[in-house]
C-alpha cells in the first residue's frame, strides 16, 4: 500500500561562499541568486529535489541555509541556519565543504558531525582544487569523518547523481546505512578533546541526558556547548520548564556548568571556548595530514595582487566611485538607442498598429484609445524602461560575481565610520541600487543591533531600481543633453542625505560606537556571461513582470477612476473626478516645492508611488493625457520597423561616440523621447527648478510599501515609522528648499521658517524616541525552541 | 625568552610570515586564526588590516588585531 509520508527534508548547510545556492540551484532546478561574496543568503529557501523519480512517495525539501564558520551564532542569519539545523531535525544534512580551504571548511564539519545527525560532506570546487595540485584520498577521508564524502563541482553540476542517490537512500529512523557504499549517514566519530574536558562532559552528561534527549540532541554536544557557555544552549536550560520544572534544580545544573568551566579555567589557563576549538582544529590537521596527498600551500595569488592596488588608499575610494559613475553613465547612455527603438517600434506596433486593427472592427472611438492609448501605450511605457533597468543590474550582477562587493566594505570602512556605521553596511547599500527589500534583509549579516537598524534607516537613501524609470522619464525629458549626469548627481544627492542623516541619529537615536567587523574577501572570478546574464536575467524579469502589473494596473484604475465624475465644479464648470478632487485637496501641501494648483497629477503619482515607485510613471501615463489623437494615417508595421532601425543605428553611434568622448552632448538621442503625455507633463511644470524640487521629493520620501513591510518586520513598528515620518518629512523640507533658494520670493522666507521648524521637530523625534539597540531583535523567521513547537 | 619575539599582530610588517602564538577571542579562532596558524598581513589602515591564513583572506579590525599575540616566522 502507498501510503504518502511526510516531506523529506535536506538542509545544505555550509561556509559562506562555498557554493550551497549553486548546489541548492543545481538540485532543485531553481535559480535562486548567488553572489561571490558572505551574505548573498540571509534567510533559508526551500525547494524540492528536481527528480524524475519519486522517492518512496516523499516530496524531497531542500533547504539552503545562510553560511556559517561554526554551530556559534554572531548574526541573525547565522542564527537562523543554526537554528534550523538543531530545531528542525532535518533528515539529511549535506554539507558543503569549499575544498580549496579546507582547514577552515572542515571546523563547521567537526561540529556538525558530533550532532549525531545523518550527514554526507560535499567536497565543492574538486575541479578547481585538483587544478592547484590537491589531491584527496576519499577513503581515507570518509573514515576519518565517518559519513559519506562526495566529491562535486555544484558549478559544473558535477557529483549531482550520487547526492540524489545518498538522498534517496537515507531513512529515518530504521536505515542510516548507506546500502550501495555500506557506510553510515551518523557519524560516531569521537575528536580527542583535552581530557580535562571529557571528564567535565561525563561528569554533566547524566544531568543534561534528559533534556537532550527529548529535543533530539546529542547528550555529548550538548554537553560541550555548556562548557562552551553558549547562550543558545543556556537559553533552553533556563527556558525549558517543562523538562526540569522547579527553578532550583535548573540553577543547580546551570552552576554544575560553571563550576566545570572555572575548574577548567584553571587546569589549562585558557577560555573553555578556545580549548575545544583548539582540540577540533588539532583534529583538523592531523586529518588533513593524511588525507590530501599533495598539501595546500599558501601563496600569493592573482586575488592578492589585484588587492594591492585596488585595496590602496589613493586607489580604492576614487576606483569605487568611477565604478559607480560607469554605471550610470554606461547605463543612461547606452540604453538611449534601445529605449528610442522600442518607443518607435513598439509604439507604432501596440498603439498605432492596433488603434488601426480596433478601428477595423468598429469598436466605439472611447474603448479604442482606452485599449490602445491605454493598455498599449502602458505595455510601451514599461519596455521603454527595460534598458536602464537592465544595464544596471548588468552592471550591479558583474560587481557581485567578481567579488569586488566584499572589497567596497575595506574601502569604505574609515568613511562608513565616520557616519556611525561599520564597513560591512555598505554592502545592503550597494544591494540597495537594485531594490530596498533585498538590501534591508541584508543587514541581517551585520552582528550588532544598532548597525543593524541604523543601516535600515539609511538604505532608502539609495535610490532602487523601481524609481530609475522616473528619473530616466524626467532627466530624458527636461535635461536631455545632460540625462546620466543629471540621475548620477540624484544618487550623489541621496547619499549626501543619508551621511546628513547618519550624523543627526548617531548622535540622537542610535548613540554609541558601530561594531568591528570581520569580514572574508572571496578570490576574484572573471565573472561568466552565462552567471551575470542569467543573474540580470532574474532581476529583470522581476522587474518586468512586477512593473508591468504595476504599470498596467495603475494606468488601468486611474483612467477608469478618472473617467468618472464625481461633481462639477462650481467655479470652473469643469467635471471633478474623485482623483481631480483629491489630487487638488493634497496639492496645497506641495505648493512651497513649486507644485502649481493646476498641477494635480503629480501630486497623485506620488500617493500612487508610495505603493510602488515605478507606478508613478503609470500614473503620469494615465494622468497627463487630455487629448488624444486616434491614428487614422496608413500604417505599415515594414516602415514602423525601418524608422526604428535607422533611430536606433543613429542613436547608437551618437551613444558611442559620447562613451568615447564623455563631455560630448547627447542631445540626438533624447529628441525622440516626447509623446503627447511628456508634452502635456512639460507644460505642467513650468521651469526645471519645479522639476528638480521635484524629482528631490521621489528620491528622498517614503519607500514603498513592500520596503515599509519589510523594516516593519526587521526593525519593529517604531523604527518603521519613525523611518515612514521621517523621510516624507525631509523630502517635503529638501524639495522646499532647493525650490525657494532657486527661486527666491519674499514668501520663501516664511518658507524656510517652516522648513527649519520642520526639521527641529524631527531632531526632537529623534532625539524623544527610545529605540531598543541593547539587545539582538529576532525577525519573525527565527524559530526558537519553545515548550509549544517542542510538543508538535 | 618567547615573549621577546611576540607582537600583537596590530604591529605586524606587511608581507612577512607570521604565527599566532595566542588569539584569546573564539569567535576569530573559529575562522581559523588559532594558535599555530601561520598568517600574512596585506594591507593595513588606521581601522582595519587584510590578512591572508592559509586559502582565506579577512578584513580583520586593528581592535581585534592588538589582542592576537604573534610570533615572525623566519
Amino acid at each position: 500500500m502507498n501510503v504518502a509520508k511526510k516531506n523529506k527534508i535536506i538542509a545544505l548547510t555550509g561556509n559562506p561562499n562555498s557554493g550551497k545556492t549553486t548546489l541548492f540551484n543545481a538540485l532543485t532546478g531553481t535559480n535562486q541568486r548567488i553572489g561571490n561574496w558572505p551574505g548573498v543568503t540571509v534567510e533559508k529557501k526551500t525547494g524540492f529535489l528536481n527528480t524524475v523519480k519519486s522517492i518512496s512517495n516523499q516530496q524531497v525539501e531542500i533547504v539552503d541555509l545562510p553560511g556559517i564558520y561554526s554551530l556559534t551564532s554572531y548574526s541573525i542569519d547565522e542564527e537562523i541556519a543554526r537554528s534550523f539545523i538543531i530545531n528542525e531535525t532535518p533528515d539529511l544534512i549535506i554539507n558543503i565543504v569549499d575544498v580549496t580551504n579546507l582547514e577552515r571548511n572542515l571546523y563547521l564539519t567537526t561540529q556538525l558531525l558530533q550532532l549525531r545527525k545523518p550527514m554526507i560532506v560535499c567536497l565543492n570546487m574538486m575541479d578547481l582544487a585538483e587544478k592547484m595540485g590537491t589531491k584527496i584520498d576519499l577513503k581515507l577521508f570518509e573514515g576519518f569523518l565517518g559519513c559519506p564524502v562526495v566529491p562535486i563541482s555544484a558549478l559544473k553540476k558535477a557529483g549531482i547523481e550520487e547526492i540524489k542517490h545518498h538522498i534517496e537512500n537515507v531513512e529515518l529512523p530504521d536505515c542510516l546505512i548507506d546500502t550501495k557504499n555500506k557506510s553510515c549517514y551518523v557519524s560516531d566519530v569521537k575528536i580527542p578533546y583535552d581530557e580535562f574536558i571529557v571528564k567535565e562532559i561525563d561528569a554533566l552528561i547524566p544531568d543534561i541526558n534528559g533534556i537532550a534527549i527529548k529535543l533530539s540532541l546529542d547528550p555529548f554536544w550538548f554537553a560541550l556547548k555548556m562548557l562552551e557557555n553558549d547562550p543558545f544552549v543556556i537559553k533552553l536550560v533556563n527556558d525549558f520548564t517543562e523538562l526540569i520544572p522547579n527553578r532550583q534544580t535548573r540553577d543547580i545544573l546551570l552552576e554544575k556548568a560553571e563550576q566545570a568551566i572555572n575548574r577548567l579555567h584553571r587546569h589549562t589557563k585558557m577560555q573553555v571556548g578556545i580549548l575545544i576549538a583548539d582540540g577540533r582544529y588539532s583534529y583538523i590537521k592531523g586529518i588533513c595530514r593524511e588525507i590530501l596527498k599533495k598539501q595546500q600551500t599558501d601563496k600569493i595569488t592573482i586575488s592578492d595582487k589585484i588587492d594591492k592596488v585596488l585595496l590602496h588608499p589613493f586607489v580604492g575610494i576614487p576606483f569605487f566611485m568611477i565604478v559607480i559613475y560607469l554605471k550610470f553613465m554606461f547605463s543612461i547612455t547606452l540604453s538611449g538607442p534601445f529605449i528610442d527603438f522600442i518607443d518607435i517600434f513598439f509604439g507604432g506596433l501596440f498603439i498605432d498598429g492596433f488603434s488601426v486593427l480596433l478601428t477595423n472592427i468598429n469598436l466605439p472611438e472611447w474603448l479604442i484609445i482606452f485599449l490602445a492609448d491605454g493598455i498599449g501605450g502602458g505595455i510601451t511605457t514599461v519596455m521603454t524602461f527595460i534598458p536602464p533597468i537592465f544595464f544596471i543590474f548588468l552592471v550591479l550582477s558583474f560587481l557581485e560575481e567578481s567579488g569586488y562587493m566584499a572589497r567596497v566594505a575595506f574601502i569604505m570602512d574609515k568613511f562608513m565610520h565616520w557616519l556611525g556605521l561599520s564597513g560591512k553596511s555598505i554592502i545592503p547599500m550597494v544591494v540597495g541600487f537594485g531594490c530596498t527589500v533585498p538590501a534591508i534583509m541584508a543587514t541581517r549579516t551585520l552582528e550588532n543591533k544598532r548597525d543593524r537598524l541604523m543601516t535600515i534607516m539609511l538604505v532608502p537613501f539609495i535610490s532602487c531600481g523601481a524609481k530609475i524609470p522616473v528619473y530616466v522619464m524626467f532627466a530624458m525629458l527636461f535635461f536631455p543633453e545632460k540625462a546620466g549626469l543629471v540621475i548620477f548627481l540624484l544618487y550623489l544627492t541621496g547619499f549626501f542625505l543619508a551621511i546628513i542623516t547618519g550624523q543627526i541619529i548617531k548622535r540622537l537615536a542610535f548613540k554609541g560606537e558601530p561594531s568591528e567587523f570581520v569580514m572574508e574577501l572571496p578570490a576574484y572570478h572573471l565573472p561568466t556571461f552565462n552567471g551575470v546574464f542569467l543573474h540580470t536575467w532574474q532581476r529583470l524579469k522581476g522587474f518586468i513582470s512586477r512593473a508591468g502589473k504595476t504599470i498596467l494596473i495603475v494606468i488601468i484604475l486611474l483612467t477608469m477612476i478618472n473617467a468618472v465624475p464625481i461633481r462639477t465644479n462650481p467655479y470652473t464648470g469643469e467635471n471633478d473626478t474623485i482623483l481631480t478632487y483629491v489630487g487638488k485637496a493634497i496639492t496645497p501641501v506641495f505648493i512651497p516645492m513649486g507644485i502649481e494648483k493646476d498641477n494635480w497629477q503629480a501630486t497623485v503619482s506620488l500617493v500612487v508611488g508610495l505603493f510602488a515607485k515605478e507606478a508613478i510613471v503609470g500614473s503620469f501615463e494615465a494622468l497627463y493625457i487630455t487629448e488624444i489623437d486616434t491614428f487614422d494615417g496608413d500604417w505599415s508595421i515594414s516602415e514602423v520597423y525601418v524608422e526604428a532601425k535607422d533611430t536606433f543605428l543613429e542613436d547608437m553611434g551618437v551613444a558611442l561616440q559620447s562613451i568615447i568622448y564623455p563631455f560630448k552632448s547627447i542631445d540626438d538621442l533624447a529628441e525622440e523621447y516626447e509623446n503627447d503625455m511628456l508634452i502635456n507633463q512639460k507644460r505642467q511644470f513650468k521651469n526645471i527648478h519645479q522639476v528638480i524640487a521635484y524629482l528631490l521629493f521621489i528620491l528622498i520620501y517614503a519607500p514603498c510599501v513592500a520596503a515599509i513591510a519589510v523594516a516593519y518586520k526587521e526593525a519593529g513598528r517604531k523604527l518603521a515609522t519613525v523611518q515612514l515620518v521621517y523621510l516624507t518629512i525631509l523630502a517635503w523640507i529638501v524639495a522646499t528648499i532647493y525650490y525657494n533658494i532657486a527661486v527666491f520670493t519674499a514668501l520663501s522666507i516664511i518658507w524656510f521658517c517652516i522648513a527649519g521648524i520642520a526639521f527641529a521637530g524631527l531632531l526632537v523625534m529623534f532625539d524623544k524616541i527610545k529605540i531598543d539597540i541593547s539587545s539582538e531583535i529576532k525577525p519573525n523567521s527565527i524559530a526558537f525552541p519553545t515548550e509549544k513547537n517542542m510538543e508538535e | 625568552m618567547i615573549n621577546e619575539n611576540l607582537i600583537p599582530l596590530s604591529k605586524a610588517v606587511i608581507n612577512c610570515k607570521y604565527k599566532i602564538v595566542d588569539n584569546p577571542n573564539q569567535k576569530y579562532f573559529e575562522l581559523g586564526l588559532y594558535n599555530g596558524s601561520e598568517i600574512n598581513v596585506f594591507k593595513t589602515n588606521d581601522r582595519n588590516l587584510v590578512i591572508a591564513v592559509g586559502a582565506s583572506r579577512y578584513i580583520l579590525p586593528q581592535k581585534v588585531a592588538k589582542d592576537i599575540m604573534v610570533m615572525k616566522v623566519e
